[in-house]
């Protein structure tokens, strides 16, 4: 199990991330890519709370079987409504 | 021996075979109501340009009587005998979180209830249909609050749905007894795991979509009314939740169809390891076909094709499932009771239903197909063939072990005669109605419609009688007083024969073993592991 | 079987699933037809948790004995840490649901209003900072009382109350208030639906995982936690941080994009 180091140090993390993500935003430049940029931050913020503050690191994979699949079913509604109109009718 | 249970102790009840018996008494009760509203549409429709119902009280009896027999029933009635079954199965006391079990239970009693209760709103309930399109389902062409509590009661049966998949799911994963493996594992367990695995994935989408549908409703939201949102983000959510539903609905029925041939033909299940293979495929792959409800809505070709391929993929899988509960039938000793005879008549109405199916899969057809009476046909006959029967024979099957009395075996033999003549007569039908739409209230003379709907409503005029003779049957089962043998069928499944049960076929006994004193969720049960080598 | 263990088992026997369920139905009765019955289910519903959980407390202080089961593959892990994995599993699915219809409404629109011309892009970062760190006391309630730190654990769980209940604060007191005085209101179009819907679910399970924080601290302050008894503690918590990681994704999506 982690130490309070290791939370505070994610904790530091974290909020540095979420003042990047509003620094991203404010740069100029190609829209899609300053978006992208500003998901992927979101995403890691979101895996370093699940692996070090929900345990999933310390738990094994196993466990993280069940919200992975979660997230791959949505994942594939996202992919599949996507289609539909990305692509038109 | 249920009378000597007080109405407290059916209130308040959290132990799963008293909270199974609730689910399938109260499925029941549905069953009676949604099957009247299905002999009042059959009435309707005997003959062109009836006037016995206006169109608004069609539609409203259509939608009712669509979502009552697919979630009240149907699905209930599965998760009932999976309740009571499921844990006798696997040598648990009881459920994982057994008073989330009994909120389950009233949650879905409770949204049966406001569902029913829609009918006495000013302005009826509702009347969309039970795929409850947009944006005929927002306040502009659906105004009247019955539909909003509609759309609110099944939200909340989603909830329950959910609540019991957590449970399921958890029970069977923590709670097995020392010698229960996964390969041991009974087949109707496995496939109320995936029944299970299902649910958890497909009852969010449907309350999300209900919820938005809801604040659209209620709160001015624009979700489903705007032209960006719409029909076809409704139909993305619906049948995302939609398609895994139906096998939500016919998983269990496999899973009985399973036990009924392994203990009437005394053989194992044929290439289990197979078949579980073949399960968890089909439950998969039932998460990737929903468009195939889509076809003919307009939205891009390209994923019409892989929609269509992943229908036709699933019917490999499922097919193979068939194929393994026929082949357990092989050189077995085959005892032609109701429960089997019940579950080779739903082997042919899946084999019928499913191969209409297939053809269902190509988008070219199913422009001739969609709205119309052959759809109908299809999935009545998996539906109200193959689930419905298969729970009929789960219900005598199981009846000496959740009552301890016998029914009559020959009545239930005539009944199923009866039963299955009808259900033909009244269905078959639907599939030379190919170009009639299906929800409309009449129809005229000229479309020559009327001899195969007369004759439809023929079969349904037994059909509707031969279940309630079933179900009387079941009832007076209590008309004398006495036990039958502990297990008749001589079965070798764990529920029949493990030791623990107490008196075994007295529900009112808690699952204890012979080792007292223990306090954990499963039991440590002698011998085990000697029944389950087979 | 004896009549103590029928006793035991039959102490299982409750009225609060009919009651919980008969004030949800109330409460939806009342969303339908008549907005007055939404206090009245509420307040049941209430009542019967409340109920509940003191139940509940009386019962988890008894001893468990382990008995030799099947539990492949997830042998190490409670019943009820499982449970809780497989309802958040269910929450993604919920959320994730959602945010695919946001983005869907939000492409097939074309036109859009700009995130910071519409919301206060520091004050969400803030809120935002201030859940995360929510987080954080609620990680170290679980480390101190890992420790036998019960004052720790009394500190850092009112803490994440304070936290918690600042960020609905800020959201419902200062953010909402503002947009509805400029026009945004829930039903003023798209932009607006989605914006309230989603990160009105999203208040709404932050209300409730501030009800299961407070009941961690009433079971503190009656003694409940030890060192090697404390599930409720890190189920609560998995909640709250799952909580946490919808947000991370929502404000972003409301916010700046």
């Amino acid at each position: 199990m982690p130490g309070i180091k290791l939370y505070i140090g994610i904790w530091l993390g974290l909020v540095f991330a979420t003042v990047m993500e509003v620094v991203v935003r404010s740069l100029s430049g190609e829209t899609s890519l300053i978006l992208t940029i500003i998901l992927m931050i979101a995403s890691a913020k979101a895996i370093a709370i699940s692996l070090y503050y929900q345990h999933l690191r310390y738990e094994g994979i196993r466990l993280a079987a069940l919200p992975l699949a979660a997230i791959v079913g949505t994942i594939f509604l996202a992919v599949a409504a996507g289609v539909t109109i990305i692509m038109g009718m | 021996m249920y009378g000597e249970f007080s109405i407290k102790e059916w209130l308040t009840t959290t132990h799963h075979k008293r909270v199974g018996v609730l689910y399938i008494v109260t499925a029941i009760f549905f069953l009676i109501l949604a099957g009247s509203l299905g002999m009042l549409m059959r009435t309707q429709l005997a003959t062109p340009n009836e006037t016995f119902l206006t169109p608004g009280v069609y539609e409203q009896i259509v939608t009712l009587h669509g979502l009552l027999m697919i979630l009240w029933v149907l699905s209930a009635l599965g998760f009932g005998i999976a309740n009571f079954i499921v844990p006798l199965q696997i040598g648990a006391k009881d459920l994982a979180f057994p008073r989330l079990n009994a909120t389950s239970f009233w949650m879905y009693f409770f949204s049966g209830v406001l569902l029913v209760g829609t009918v006495f709103l000013p302005g009826g309930s509702a009347n969309t249909g039970w795929t409850l399109y947009a944006p005929l389902n927002t306040l502009q062409f659906s105004p009247q609050s019955g539909e909003t509590l509609a759309v609110l009661a099944m939200a909340l049966f989603a909830v329950a749905g959910t609540m019991s998949a957590i449970n399921f799911i958890t029970t069977i994963v923590k709670n097995r007894a020392k010698g229960v493996t996964w390969t041991r594992l009974p087949v109707f367990t496995w496939s109320i795991l995936m029944t299970m695995a299902l649910a958890f994935f497909a009852f969010p989408p449907l309350a999300v979509g209900l919820l938005l549908l809801t604040t659209d409703r209620v709160l001015g939201t624009v979700f489903f009314s705007s032209a960006q949102g719409g029909s076809i983000l409704w139909e993305e959510l619906f049948w995302f939740f939609g398609h895994p539903e139906v096998y939500i609905v016919v998983f269990p029925a496999i899973g009985i169809i399973a036990e009924v041939f392994i203990t009437f033909a005394k053989r194992p299940l044929f290439a289990k390891k197979i078949f579980i293979i073949e399960f968890a495929a089909v439950t998969f792959l039932s998460l990737g076909v929903w468009m195939h409800h889509m076809f003919t809505t307009g939205v891009n070709y390209d994923a019409l094709q892989v929609f269509s391929v992943t229908t036709l993929a699933i019917s490999v899988p499922f097919e193979g499932l068939v194929l393994g509960l026929v082949l357990t039938l092989r050189k077995g000793n085959i005892k032609l009771s109701a429960p089997m005879l019940y579950c080779l008549a739903a082997i042919f109405t899946v084999t019928l239903g499913g191969v209409t199916g297939v053809l269902q899969a190509f988008p070219v057809l199913d422009y001739a197909f969609n709205g119309t009476y052959w759809i109908v046909g299809h999935f009545h006959y998996v539906m109200a063939g193959t689930t419905l029967f298969a729970l009929i024979a789960g219900l005598y099957y199981w009846w000496p072990k959740m009552t301890g009395r016998k029914y009559n075996e020959k009545f239930a033999v005539i009944t199923f005669a009866i039963s299955f003549i009808g259900f033909n007569v009244l269905y078959f039908p639907y599939f030379f109605l190919l170009d009639m739409p299906r929800r409309i209230s009449t129809y005229a003379a000229s479309t020559g419609w009327a001899s195969l709907n007369f004759d439809a409503t023929v079969g349904a005029f037994v059909f509707g009688p031969a279940i309630l003779l079933t179900l009387l049957n079941l009832i007076l089962s209590y008309r004398k007083n006495e036990r039958c043998e502990l297990n008749p069928w001589g079965a070798k499944e764990m529920e029949w024969t493990g030791d623990y049960c107490g008196s075994a076929s007295d529900p009112k006994s808690m699952n204890v073993s012979n080792v007292t004193g223990t306090n954990a969720d499963s039991l440590d049960i002698p011998g085990y592991s000697k029944i389950l080598e087979r | 079987m004896n009549d103590e263990e029928a006793d035991a088992q039959e102490s299982k026997s409750t009225f609060m699933p009919l009651i919980i369920a008969v004030g949800v139905a109330v409460l939806l009765l009342g969303i339908a037809i008549y907005v007055p019955f939404v206090i009245v289910g509420l307040i049941i519903i209430a009542a019967g948790l409340f109920k509940l959980f003191k139940d509940g407390a009386a019962e988890k202080y008894a001893d468990r004995k382990e008995v030799a089961e099947e539990k492949f593959p997830l042998e190490s892990v409670s019943k009820e840490k499982l449970g809780v994995w497989v309802f958040l599993s269910s929450e993604i699915l919920i959320f994730g649901s959602l945010i695919i219809a946001y983005v869907y409404v939000r492409v097939s629109s074309g036109a859009w209003p700009v995130a910071s011309q519409t919301h206060n892009v520091l004050l969400g970062m803030t809120n935002t900072i201030i859940l995360l760190t929510s987080s954080l006391t609620m990680i170290l309630a679980l480390y101190s009382i890992r420790k036998s730190n019960v004052a720790g654990l009394k500190i850092c769980l009112l803490s994440t109350f304070a936290l918690g209940f600042a960020f609905l604060g800020i959201k419902l007191g200062i953010e909402w208030p503002a947009l509805i005085r400029s026009g945004f209101t829930i039903s003023s179009g798209l932009p607006a639906s989605s914006y309230y819907v989603l990160t009105g679910l999203h208040a709404a399970h932050v209300a409730v995982g501030l009800v299961m924080v407070g009941y961690l601290m009433f079971r503190t302050y009656s003694g409940g936690f030890t060192s090697t008894k404390h599930g409720a503690v890190e189920n609560v918590g998995l909640y709250w941080h799952f909580v946490d990681i919808v947000w991370m994704f929502l404000f972003p999506l409301f916010y700046l994009i």
